[in-house]
């Protein structure tokens, strides 16, 4: 079984590893959303 | 040699030096916190790419390639976890370790484990143990670029060693970090144009992703596998994951990476900084391992598989964009020499010279000793770079584990784990260190399949864990640390009495403060 002339495995990985990191990024950007405002103060002095 | 070529080379060199000079007039080497962590003022995304540069080196270039070219999509395999490597060590230690390294009033990556872990003892071996083996790194990436250099302009080895490393020197020595960080800034859009480049050409040259995969397969579709030449790692998973976690979880124990947390602007500069990590790494990371792969096509047979990106650059492209590539390798090696040559010098002059020679010396005084031994450093590294001793980049292969088994569980319990004692951090440092060390040496890995970076991780953090339970009653945490453990934890700015009370922390009230309450 081929896709991009890639065995399926290969292409699978390929793909699902960066969108892991994509996933995970995009959850640690969501949950620290709110960082820059509470260490505002400090960053203005 | 090409005019062309030499010119891109030119210019790469002027901007270089430019940053340094900029970053010397800016105050790059004002006082001692402005020279090693540039005033702690650096934001997102150069805190990002100097954290990604510095732990890629030349091997994006030679040893990425070359896997790529041996194995096909097997080496693949390191991209997966390195592409995660920046946004892991972000989001798992950035914000605490900024924060509570400025508590310590910690200015580089031994310090802050010392004022952490308070034992003299530690600050000794870890200071030798990673002047050592960054030593060694700094060594292979001077030839490196002395090789690459004298490729380039024909120039005899030493000579072009001499420029490299004469290059790298100044600019580190007029700017320190901030010199450091903004310089590998532009070196990772450089290094980035230059691989992606690369890529479309070669794609181009034949006929897409989907046409060079079927004329893989016409070769050896065993190469298209993730399982090797031949299917050789099929099963392996204990290899398989050492090639998973050296880039991924690996450089949160590296001191010269984990040092770009403790000179973010802010705290908060982690969570942007992380974004910038991704995207540079999803563009960059897999893109020399896949060159690598299709190389096979482009040039079969070639004697030096190190050299299959060199290659491809010179069949492929006209000769503006081969200057760039070139620059953009010699841009590989330089970000990553610079930082090491930066925490070698500083962390023999912080945490050997004054810790334990000069205590009382003065900022000017310790700014002028950083700035003496990076060049005593370089110079030291010129002369032994000239002989090329043969053993210099095997040793560079295990240093990464070695350094990644000793020191991960160190910097990750140090803020996240209050009961993480110093016997446990002196028992984890040594045992991963140890292991690492030994499973390479001894080739351990050929009978029992498990990398060394697996082993050296699993037996630190074991050790670190068992250890600190073990002497907890003994040698508890001192409370004045678990306040400031607290405190980093909170997601608002260093209170100002934090900050009064942390600059009296020493080494030496925090043991006494320990004796009295083992009395008690």
């Amino acid at each position: 079984m081929m896709m991009f002339g890639l065995p399926y495995e290969t292409f699978f990985l390929i793909v699902g590893f960066p969108l892991f990191w994509i996933i995970y990024t995009l959850v640690f950007l969501y949950s620290s959303r709110s960082w820059k405002e509470k260490f505002f103060d400090r960053d203005q002095n | 040699m090409n005019t062309t070529v030499l010119i891109f080379l030119v210019l790469y060199y002027v901007v270089v030096l430019g940053i340094g000079y900029w970053a010397l007039k800016r105050g790059g080497s004002e006082n001692l916190e402005g020279y090693l962590l540039g005033g702690r003022r650096i934001g997102p995304a150069t805190t990002a790419l100097t954290l990604q540069t510095t732990s890629m080196s030349g091997f994006m270039f030679l040893g990425a390639g070359s896997l790529g070219y041996a194995q096909g999509y097997y080496a693949l395999w390191f991209a997966f976890g390195d592409i995660g490597g920046g946004v892991l060590n972000f989001s798992v230690i950035g914000r605490r370790m900024r924060k509570i390294s400025e508590l310590f009033g910690a200015l580089t990556a031994i310090e802050y484990l010392e004022k952490r872990y308070p034992s003299t003892i530690l600050r000794i071996f870890s200071g030798s143990l990673t002047i050592f083996l960054l030593g060694f790194y700094v060594l292979a990436q001077f030839i490196a670029g002395g090789k690459g250099m004298a490729l380039v302009t024909g120039m005899p080895y030493p000579y072009a060693l001499a420029i490299a490393v004469s290059i790298i020197v100044l600019y580190t020595f007029m700017g320190g970090y901030l010199a450091v960080a903004y310089t590998d800034f532009f070196q990772s859009i450089i290094m980035l144009i230059g691989v992606l480049w690369i890529f479309f050409a070669i794609l181009y040259e034949l006929g897409g992703f989907t046409s060079a995969n079927n004329m893989i397969a016409n070769i050896d579709p065993s190469l298209l596998t993730v399982w090797g030449k031949d299917l050789g790692f099929q099963g392996q998973w204990g290899v398989i994951a050492g090639a998973l976690m050296i880039f991924s979880i690996g450089y949160l124990g590296w001191p010269h990476v984990v040092t770009r947390h403790m000179a973010m602007k802010s705290p908060a500069t982690a969570r942007e900084a992380g974004a910038w990590a991704t995207v540079w790494n999803l563009l960059f990371v897999p893109t020399p391992y896949l060159i690598g792969v299709f190389a096979i096509l482009v040039i079969p047979g070639i004697s030096d598989p190190e050299m299959a990106i060199f290659e491809v650059a010179g069949k492929l492209l006209p000769a503006a964009a081969t200057g760039l590539v070139m620059a953009a390798i010699m841009a590989a090696i330089m970000s990553t020499a610079d930082s090491l040559l930066l925490q070698t010098g500083t962390i023999a002059a912080r945490d050997i010279y004054e810790r334990f020679f000069n205590p009382d010396a003065s900022e000017k005084q310790m700014v002028f000793v950083s700035r003496s031994l990076v060049l005593m450093i370089a110079v030291f590294g010129y002369f032994i770079a000239l002989v090329e001793p043969p053993s210099v980049f095997s040793v560079v292969i295990f240093a990464t584990s070695v350094l990644g088994s000793a020191f991960l569980p160190a910097y990750v319990c140090a803020v996240w784990w209050k009961k993480a004692n110093t016997p446990g951090a002196l028992a984890s440092i040594f045992t991963g260190a140890t292991v690492a060390f030994l499973w390479e040496y001894l080739s351990v890995v050929s009978y029992t399949t498990i990398a060394p970076m697996v082993a050296g991780v699993v037996s630190s953090t074991i050790a670190m864990i068992a250890v600190s339970l073990l002497t907890q009653a003994r040698y508890p945490v001192s409370e004045e640390i678990l306040d400031l453990i607290d405190e980093a934890s909170k997601i608002r700015p260093i209170p100002e009495n934090m900050l009064n009370k942390s600059s009296a922390l020493t080494i030496e009230s925090v043991e006494l403060e320990s004796h009295l309450r083992k009395k008690k």
